[in-house]
């Protein structure tokens, strides 16, 4: 069949780019890849994205999100993937996929539109990142998401792909306790957030993962997220070492509270700068108990503090005001505790 | 001289008010004319322009020669005033540079631009000269519409696209038509390579 074609480079630069801005995402993933040149065309158009997440799961899914909705995933090598067995098969490694499926949607709360098939010649999944990071000047994974079947694949090859990249966040979702502690084990060098969401690990493991990992990872550790579902005690926080520790759900109770906030005045956690606890809750009258036998000043009508959220963590900034608690490390460092009766959450804030 | 003495497409003539119920005549560099309503003019930045610079009375159009456009021909300026007259009074739209830009094609339209990729591109470049921007926005969508569905090699295909070493191999012809003495130097190199010369200078 004879193909019409279309002299493309023979537009006006600002045409051209006009013609590149009303393509769809997978389209114009697929035209980066045709040469160096038409690589630097979209390069030019400065796309931002809002988010770059790669999920591991029976296959490999890179997304990327442009504000406004607009989405665009990459499923890489879903045929390998199918019907894979543990007792018959060899570990998946996640180097050099056959095929990418490319599909984008302009909103994706309504579904993609039809999938674009690529096949591949020879590009490792790593290499497609940094072509990725290229074309949409994007510096980072924002998270890192290892689900259930995540398991079927390589892990030294999960290592290899994101080795010396920065992965904001990782977060595992129902995987069995000995996956979850050795991927904590490979990816340990690179991450800087760690993120559980899982309701298969039994308590006592948690504890003995988180502790694990922020020891191997104390310079590294900026979030630990702790997401529902999580049952969580204020000594794992104890043992934290995190800058910023997010906790909902917890199970504890108001006299934990208050023995981490004493320890905390004698100088425990001493990198910790925000912490935010969700909690079962047990009564209003009861929530003073977190202060109990704590030296405080409550804060004035007209007294507040402000300062902006940790990166990626969103855009509500942290803040106290009236009525907030204010507190007094030994070496003078002020920290405050808001307490949240309808939402049961203490908000502690480290102000150095 | 080929003259379109109506209009190109059906005036809704009380749509339009009074006082702005004139036409301008304009003419393609193949000296086909064209009657354009003042209304569907202001679809085009350029010649809205020019006619206001010109400040034309009624009289003045038919007295006058027809405004030239000396670098759009006849068959691409008639499909761009369809366009104007049927998109007249709609606004401009502005553009926010937003990437992805999302670009619906109206049933008009499609129709309008189901012709061939040769007459397509001096479409656009007649958008783009005349500064029509929604004629411009949907042509471009046309354009990108043909990587629907393809690989890279197909879009290369497709748009003609030169491969690295093809464009590498342009700029170095390019670079040697610019100073024709790297050319010779380049030779002159060469051949005392091949007669065993170790040094060239």
């Amino acid at each position: 069949m004879q193909v019409d074609r279309f002299r493309l480079r023979c537009l006006p630069i600002d045409v051209l780019k006009n013609v590149l801005r009303t393509m769809d995402g997978d389209q114009l993933i697929s035209y980066s890849l045709i040469s160096r040149t038409t690589k630097q065309n979209v390069i030019d158009l400065k796309i931002k994205l809002r988010s770059f997440a790669v999920s591991i799961h029976s296959k490999l899914v890179i997304s990327l999100q442009i504000p406004k909705y607009y989405q665009i995933s990459l499923t890489f090598d879903e045929n390998k993937t199918m019907n894979w067995n543990p007792e018959e098969n060899e570990p998946l490694s996640l180097d050099t996929p056959e095929i990418v499926e490319a599909k984008c949607s302009k909103d994706y709360f309504q579904g993609c539109g039809e999938s674009l098939f690529l096949e591949n010649r020879g590009i490792s999944v790593r290499e497609w990142i940094l072509h990725l990071f290229d074309i949409f000047r994007h510096l980072m994974i924002n998270v890192l998401h290892l689900s259930e079947e995540s398991n079927h694949f390589d892990i030294s090859s999960i290592r290899r792909m994101v080795e010396g990249l920065t992965v904001n966040r990782i977060a595992f979702h129902r995987l069995p306790l000995d996956s979850c502690y050795k991927l904590m084990g490979e990816t340990n060098t690179f991450l800087t957030g760690i993120l559980l969401k899982s309701d298969l690990m039994p308590v006592e493991y948690l504890h003995k993962i988180v502790i694990q990992n922020t020891e191997i990872t104390m310079f590294h550790s900026k979030i630990l997220s702790l997401e529902e579902r999580i049952q969580f005690r204020i000594d794992d926080i104890l043992a934290n070492n995190s800058e910023n520790i997010f906790s909902f759900f917890t199970i504890t109770s108001y006299k934990d509270m208050n023995r981490f906030l004493k320890l905390w005045m004698k100088g425990s956690n001493p990198r910790l700068k925000f912490m935010d606890v969700g909690f079962t809750f047990g009564g209003k009258k009861e929530l003073l108990a977190i202060m109990n036998g704590i030296k405080y000043r409550v804060m004035e009508e007209d007294e507040r503090r402000v300062r902006p959220c940790p990166k990626d963590l969103g855009p509500i900034a942290i803040a106290a005001s009236e009525g907030s608690f204010l507190i007094r490390r030994k070496d003078g460092v002020e920290a405050t505790v808001s307490i949240f009766s309808r939402r049961a959450c203490m908000k502690f804030a480290v102000w150095d | 001289m080929s003259v379109e003495n109506a209009p190109v497409v059906d005036v809704d003539e009380a749509a339009i008010p009074v006082e702005k119920k004139m036409y301008y005549r304009f003419e393609s560099n193949d000296k086909k004319e064209f009657r354009v309503s003042e209304l569907a003019i202001q679809q085009s930045e350029t010649l809205n322009r020019l006619v206001e610079a010109m400040g034309y009375t009624s009289e003045d159009v038919e007295n006058k020669p027809a405004i030239a456009i000396e670098n759009i021909d006849g068959k691409t300026l008639k499909l761009v005033f369809q366009w104007c007259e049927h998109h007249k009074g709609e606004a401009i739209p502005v553009d926010d540079g937003s990437v992805p830009k999302i670009v619906e094609i109206p049933e008009f339209d499609a129709k309008l631009m189901d012709i061939d990729n040769g007459l397509l591109f001096k479409l656009i470049w007649a958008a783009d000269y005349l500064n029509i921007v929604q004629l411009l926005n949907v042509s471009c969508k046309k354009v990108a519409n043909m990587a629907q569905g393809k690989t890279p090699a197909q879009l290369r295909r497709v748009y003609l696209l030169p491969s690295d070493e093809e464009d590498e191999a342009a700029k170095r012809a390019a670079q040697e038509a610019q100073d024709p003495r790297a050319r010779e130097v380049e030779e002159e190199f060469e051949e005392r390579k091949r007669q065993g010369g170790n040094s060239f200078f």
